[in-house]
This record gives structure tokens, C-alpha cells and sequence, in this order.
């Protein structure tokens, strides 16, 4: 019965910081066993938010529920199920990497030595050395070992990337996350914060774009890939202004320009065909060009 | 569960973040029954800022290491967070208090060791999640019990030593730990992990500009500095307040012997020394700002002099010139306010500036320094073997606090040394404070 509930449920969760709302009314719902895509610029109120789904911050009004439960009333039964790696990692610095790993499996009930062992061989970490001396890289692969092996219900990733070399992120992405979803792809739900995110494109299944605390754009990413498309367009002459409802500049570069649609693809495409274009094709946004595109402000029409 | 047992796991890490400062409060008050006079009574106050320290720690050490989430996102009950916290604090603390009371630290009154005992599990841990600060949390708890004692004098408006303003402060005071346990226990439960740093206390009136400022480099690193020592100024109005409520309410003159206020004088006067150099190199690691503003074109020597000149400025104006001034303006017939020879205090800033320099903790370093001194005291005059007033002893300790100097210097960037360099300078600290002894004890003798 309780996998059926959502992941992750806000409803109108508002949490103000003086007089700085940083999470303005956010409503949310993660259903379990999808790779969640939770984007947004700095200070749009991303940390904040999971923060507030984690009980580390109190929501200044509005609700956040996991699996359905409260977590600040049922505490230990939602931090049983979740594992969190923070952006800025921290960890007690008189213990050894082996100590830190142990000390967090102490207090779980599952803990996959395999995947330790494993991973710690894959980011080359000495389980001796002192998490003091590991760098900022270091510590949030640390992090990341800490988080998998627990083998939680939901892993909760906030800019999980930022720190890391490419070939690291690279194999945290695949590797860790692929892996991590693959032992139980019904069940293990990530929700991701970040905005590097074109290296989660293939492994996002749904994403939220928020801007100052607020909802802007929630979508699955294949619906998103059909909606939002680039047309590439090159015209034999200067075309002069355009006017295409609907449709914004991306690039325009003399005589080629770049148009984003939003949904009306293929009435744009049908009047840039009319205009007999030397070149015209047309593919979906990348989800980073859909989250800036969301973003940016909207600039003239094409 | 897959490793140890949790609870063996969370007691053992609050034991181990706590032991270093144990050990210290074990060290203090060890020299505390060694000695007598001036360096007794400097231990023993350095004995209560260590106890009251290890309460602040308990869960200002989460803030330090900014370890928050990662204990509050364990798969365990806040409840029982908070009780293995308290157990492990009570359990330092509770025979660190008996043993000094064993000791005779606190013979003249004994109720001192139960109300240390009780703030350091009460008072110190709610204020240090209250200011979201371990050193705001140490102070504070340090003045409630002064500050609670000069509210039962103006409430019965009878003199500190008759028997009535003590019973009802004892009774105020019972009351406070209640409320502060409670209110322990409501923080803990509602904690949050906030970025940013700590809230801290700041006294930020003057120091305010509502326009960006242009003036020279230098005097934007001093206003800078005097920023880093907000707590300093809380400190300050905190012990002008007392001044000037106890001269409104007509408390006794400052006779450390006789006078509650006098005693608050003492206790300012060589506490603040060690805070001012304290908060010098390590807050501004804390706050991590030591990287780009090392890399502000100014030499790095500019910067340490800017830093230097602020901290002993204010060490010398605030423990020495303040106290001065207050008691010239309330208490005329007192005559001028002596205190102690500013030999004592420029020692002391110069030995947490040093401590400051090998942590990102302030509080760690109060400790050490406060801790340092004394037993520097005791090492130096109390066996007899050097005459207090001497100028050879004053060229001693000022080649110390010059190389003190030096060592906080070399260690003032973003990373704190290692310990092969810090062992390396104690010797080399210890050695020149032996070979000064001897010579100055060939000169006396």
C-alpha cells in the first residue's frame, strides 16, 4: 500500500528566511522508482527545500510529506528510508575514511559491503586516511559511498557533481546512480538538485524547474523533449523579422537562425518550409536548453 | 543493524569530539591545586571557562565541523540524539566537577561545583543552539550567573554578602537550569541545519556603512578585524551593563576580595585578552574567508599587522583602559583602577593569537590559551624561581609574545599547520621560555 504513495509530496510549502521567502508555495510529487530532476538557478530554493523534506529545516507554512509520512513526526521511519548527500560535505575530522563508513552503517539496517568495497576500489579512496585530509572531491564520493550502500528507498542528491573530475562524474552517474536504481527499479527513487544538467540528460524520468521559490516548469522529460524543439533554419537571403507566434530566437548568425518552440512545432515549421529555407531541421531541446530557454528572459520573437 | 550498535557509535564520537578539551579541564585543574595566589586563581577561572567549554562543544562541535545534517539524517530518533548527547556530557563532566571539588578548587564555595556541573549541561548547550554559535554559547553561559546575581541584588536591595540575596539567587538559579533544560531539550527537537554560518551576536551599529566605501586598503582590514570581534563588544556591553548596574544600585567598589563587581572586573579583564586573539585567525577560518582575503593584493605581512594592531589595541583599551575609565566615573572615591600589569594581558592575546592560529575553533583556543598562561604563571614565578618584578622577566616574555608572534604569523592561512609543525614551534617555544629562565635566574641569583 505505502508504495504507492509518492516519494516526495510538498503542498504549498513555504519557508521564509527573515523576510526572504526562499521556498514560496512549492508543490511536489515524486512517484517512487523515478530519477527526479529538480533544477533551478542559485538561490532559487532548492537546498532549502530539501531541506525542509529532510527535517532539517521547519517549513515555514505548507506541508512535505515522504512516502506519505511527516518527516518530522515519523523521524526515524523516513530517515530509515533515505540516504542525502548534501553540496557541501562534511564529515567528523578525527575519523578515517573505514571509521566513517562504519559509523554510518552502524545505525542502518542494510549495508551493501560489496558496493562499498567496490566503490571505494573505483574512486581510489584509502580507507585509512583521515577524512580531514581528503579533498573536497574526496569527501563527496565519501558521501556518495555512504549514501549507496545504505541501499535507501529514496536518495536525495543535492548538486551531487559540483567537486568532482570529469571521469569521476562521469562514473558517479553512471555507475552509482545506474547501479543504484538498477537493484530495485521500482522501488529506488533519486531526486537530484543540480544545475550541471546536462549530465543527468539521459537518466532524468520527470524534473521540476523552480525560479525564487516558485514552480515554473514540471514535466516529464520525454513529454519535454516533444514539446520543446529547436528548428535550425538557413534562407538564401536575410530573412528580416519573422513573426512566429509561439517561437523565440535561440541564435541568429546572418542568414541561419535557431528557434525554440514550445509546442507548436510543427506549425512553425510548416510556415518556415513555406519560405523555401535552404536548410531547415528540426530536433528536440536538451534539457538544459529547456531549462535556460525557461528561464532566460524572453527575448523578441523570431 | 549492520555495524556496531548505534548508541556505542554516537557515545564513543560525542566522547572523542569532547576528550581533547576534557583533557585540558583535567590539566587546568591539576595546576589549579598545585598552585595558589594569583596562578590558583587564574586556573580555577580557567578551570570553569574549560568545564563551561565542554557544554558549548557538545553540540557546537556539529556546528564547527558542519556535521549537522550528517547527525540529523541519521536513521535515529532526535530523542534519542539529544539523551546520548547528554549522557556523554554528563558523563565528562560530572567527575571532572567532583574531582575538582575533591581538589579544594571551589573550598571557599562549594555550591560553585554543582552550579558549574549544572550550567555546563543546561546553559551552555541551549545558548550555544540558541546563537547558533559554541563560543556565544560559552559566554553566555558564563555571564547568566552574574548577571542573575546583580537581578536578585536590585530586586532585594540588600548587600551581596548577607545571606538573603544568596538564598534567592540560589533559588533564581534553580529555576534558570529548569528553564534552560527545557529549553534545551524544545532546540534540539526543532534544530535546523542553516547555511551560512553561525547567527553569532553582533554589534554592528558603527561599524555600518550605507554606502560602499572607498577608503584606503588598510582601514578597510582594521574595520574589517573589528568585525571578526563582534563577540569581543558583546563581551563589552555586557560587562559596561553590569558596571553601570551595579554603581546605579550602589554595589561596593572593585575589590576582587570583597566585591562582586570587582570580581567581574578580574574576570573581564583577563578573560577578554584570550577571547580578542582567540577569534583572530580562527573565526576567520570558521567563516572560511581566509583564502580570497589572502589573495587580496596586499601583502600577506600588511594584512597579520593590521590584524596584530587590531587585536592588541582592542586587548589593551578594552581589559585595561575600560575597567579603568568605568571605575574613574562611578567609583571616584576608589582612586585610579591600578589592575594588573598589561605585561599580563599583551602575554595572554599574544598566546591565543598563537592558539587561534592552529584551528578554526574559538573556543578551542580560549581554552588553550586561558589554560596556557597560567601554567606559563606557574612554570615561571610561582616555584620561586624568578622574582615577579624584573626587567629581564618583562624582555622574556616580550621575546615569547615576539615569537608567539612569529609562529601565528607563519600559520595564519586557510589550512591550520601540522602537527609535525606545531610540535616543531612548542619546542622551540619551550625552548627559548628555558633558556630565558635560566638566564633571568643567573641574573637574580
Amino acid at each position: 500500500m505505502n508504495d504507492l504513495l509518492p516519494a516526495i509530496e510538498t503542498t504549498d510549502l513555504v519557508r521564509k528566511y527573515g523576510r526572504t521567502d526562499a521556498v514560496d508555495g512549492l508543490s511536489l510529487r515524486v512517484a517512487p522508482g523515478r530519477c527526479y530532476g529538480f533544477f533551478g538557478r542559485n538561490g532559487a530554493g532548492k537546498t532549502t527545500t530539501i531541506k525542509c523534506l529532510l527535517n532539517l529545516l521547519r517549513p515555514t507554512s505548507g506541508a512535505a510529506k515522504i512516502f506519505g509520512l511527516d518527516p518530522a513526526r515519523h523521524e526515524v521511519d523516513v530517515k530509515s528510508r533515505i540516504a542525502y548527500v548534501p553540496d557541501q560535505v562534511a564529515f567528523y575530522p578525527w575519523m578515517t575514511v573505514r571509521d566513517t563508513l562504519a559509523y554510518v552503517a552502524s545505525f542502518r539496517e542494510r549495508w551493501n559491503r560489496g558496493t562499498e568495497a567496490t566503490l571505494l576500489a573505483q574512486f581510489q579512496l584509502d580507507g585509512a586516511q583521515k577524512t580531514s585530509a581528503l579533498s573536497k572531491g574526496q569527501r563527496t564520493q565519501l558521501a556518495l559511498i555512504t549514501a549507496v550502500c545504505a541501499e535507501p528507498d529514496l536518495l536525495v542528491l543535492d548538486e551531487p557533481t559540483s567537486g568532482l573530475d570529469p571521469i569521476v562524474r562521469r562514473e558517479f552517474i553512471q555507475t552509482v546512480i545506474g547501479t543504484y536504481q538498477e537493484g530495485a527499479p521500482d522501488r529506488r527513487t533519486v531526486f537530484v538538485s543540480t544545475h550541471l544538467i546536462s549530465e543527468f540528460e539521459g537518466l532524468i524520468d520527470e524534473f521540476t524547474i523552480i525560479d525564487r521559490g516558485r514552480e515554473v516548469l514540471t514535466m516529464a522529460a520525454d513529454e519535454a523533449r516533444e514539446r520543446y524543439q529547436k528548428i535550425q533554419v538557413r534562407f538564401a537571403n536575410d530573412p528580416g523579422p519573422l513573426d512566429l507566434p509561439g517561437a523565440r530566437t535561440l541564435r541568429r548568425q546572418g542568414r541561419t537562425l535557431e528557434i525554440a518552440v514550445n509546442g507548436n512545432s510543427t506549425r512553425v515549421y510548416d510556415e518556415l518550409r513555406a519560405r523555401a529555407p535552404e536548410a531547415l531541421a528540426i530536433e528536440a531541446l536538451t534539457l538544459e536548453e529547456i531549462f535556460v530557454s525557461t528561464l532566460q528572459p524572453q527575448p523578441g520573437l523570431a | 543493524m549492520t555495524g556496531g550498535s548505534p548508541m556505542w557509535a554516537l557515545l564513543s564520537n560525542e566522547t572523542r569530539a569532547l576528550a581533547p578539551t576534557w583533557i585540558v579541564c583535567v590539566l587546568t585543574a591539576s595546576v589549579a591545586a598545585l598552585t595558589g595566589g594569583d596562578a590558583h586563581r587564574y586556573s580555577t577561572f580557567a578551570f570553569i571557562a574549560a568545564t563551561a567549554s565542554l557544554g558549548a562543544l557538545s553540540i557546537g562541535h556539529e556546528y564547527g565541523h558542519h556535521t549537522l545534517h550528517l547527525m540529523l539524517t541519521l536513521p535515529i530518533s532526535r530523542v534519542r540524539l539529544f539523551l546520548v548527547k547528554l549522557a556523554a556530557l554528563a558523563a565528562m563532566v560530572l567527575p571532572l566537577v567532583a574531582g575538582a571539588w575533591w581538589l579544594g578548587l571551589f573550598a571557599e564555595l562549594p555550591a560553585i561545583a554543582w552550579l558549574l556541573a549544572a550550567g555546563t549541561l543546561c546553559f551552555a548547550p541551549a545558548l550555544t543552539m540558541l546563537c547558533r554559535s559554541q563560543l556565544a554559547g560559552l559566554i553566555f553561559s558564563l555571564s547568566l550567573p552574574g548577571a542573575a546575581l546583580i537581578a536578585v541584588k536590585i530586586a532585594t536591595r540588600t548587600s551581596l554578602a548577607a545571606p538573603a540575596p544568596v538564598a534567592a539567587w540560589s533559588r533564581l538559579m534553580i529555576a534558570l537550569l529548569a528553564g534552560a533544560a527545557a529549553l534545551e531539550w524544545w532546540l534540539f527537537m526543532r534544530l535546523e541545519s542553516i547555511d551560512g554560518g553561525p547567527a553569532g551576536i553582533h554589534v554592528p551599529w558603527w561599524t555600518r556603512t550605507r554606502h560602499p566605501p572607498t577608503t584606503h586598503p588598510l582601514w578597510q582590514l582594521l574595520r574589517k578585524e573589528c568585525r571578526l570581534q563582534h563577540m569581543t563588544f558583546a563581551v563589552t556591553v555586557l560587562y559596561v551593563a553590569a558596571c553601570t548596574t551595579a554603581a546605579v544600585f550602589d554595589v561596593p567598589g572593585p575589590d576582587p576580595n570583597v566585591s562582586f563587581i570587582g570580581a567581574v572586573t578580574v574576570v573581564y579583564a583577563l578573560g577578554l585578552p584570550a577571547l580578542i586573539g582567540s577569534l583572530a585567525t580562527a573565526e576567520e577560518r570558521q567563516l572560511g574567508t581566509m583564502t580570497w582575503q589572502l589573495q587580496l593584493p596586499i601583502p600577506a605581512w600588511q594584512q597579520w599587522t593590521a590584524k596584530a594592531v587590531t587585536t592588541f589595541g582592542l586587548s589593551l583599551l578594552l581589559s585595561g583602559g575600560l575597567p579603568a575609565l568605568l571605575v574613574a566615573v562611578f567609583w571616584p572615591t576608589e582612586g585610579a583602577f591600578v589592575g594588573m600589569s598589561p605585561i599580563l594581558p599583551i602575554a595572554t592575546t599574544a598566546v591565543s593569537m598563537y592558539a587561534s592560529s592552529l584551528g578554526s575553533s574559538a573556543v578551542r583556543a580560549v581554552v588553550t590559551s586561558m589554560v596556557a598562561v597560567p601554567i606559563a604563571l606557574w612554570l615561571m614565578v610561582v616555584p620561586g624561581a624568578l622574582r615577579r618584578h624584573d626587567a629581564l622577566l618583562d624582555v622574556l616574555v616580550a621575546a615569547v609574545v615576539l615569537l608567539l608572534l612569529r609562529f601565528a604569523f607563519l600559520n595564519h592561512r586557510p589550512e591550520p599547520p601540522s602537527p609535525g609543525r606545531i610540535g616543531r614551534q612548542a619546542l622551540s617555544i619551550a625552548g627559548l621560555v628555558a633558556v630565558g629562565v635560566v638566564i633571568v635566574r643567573a641574573a637574580q641569583f
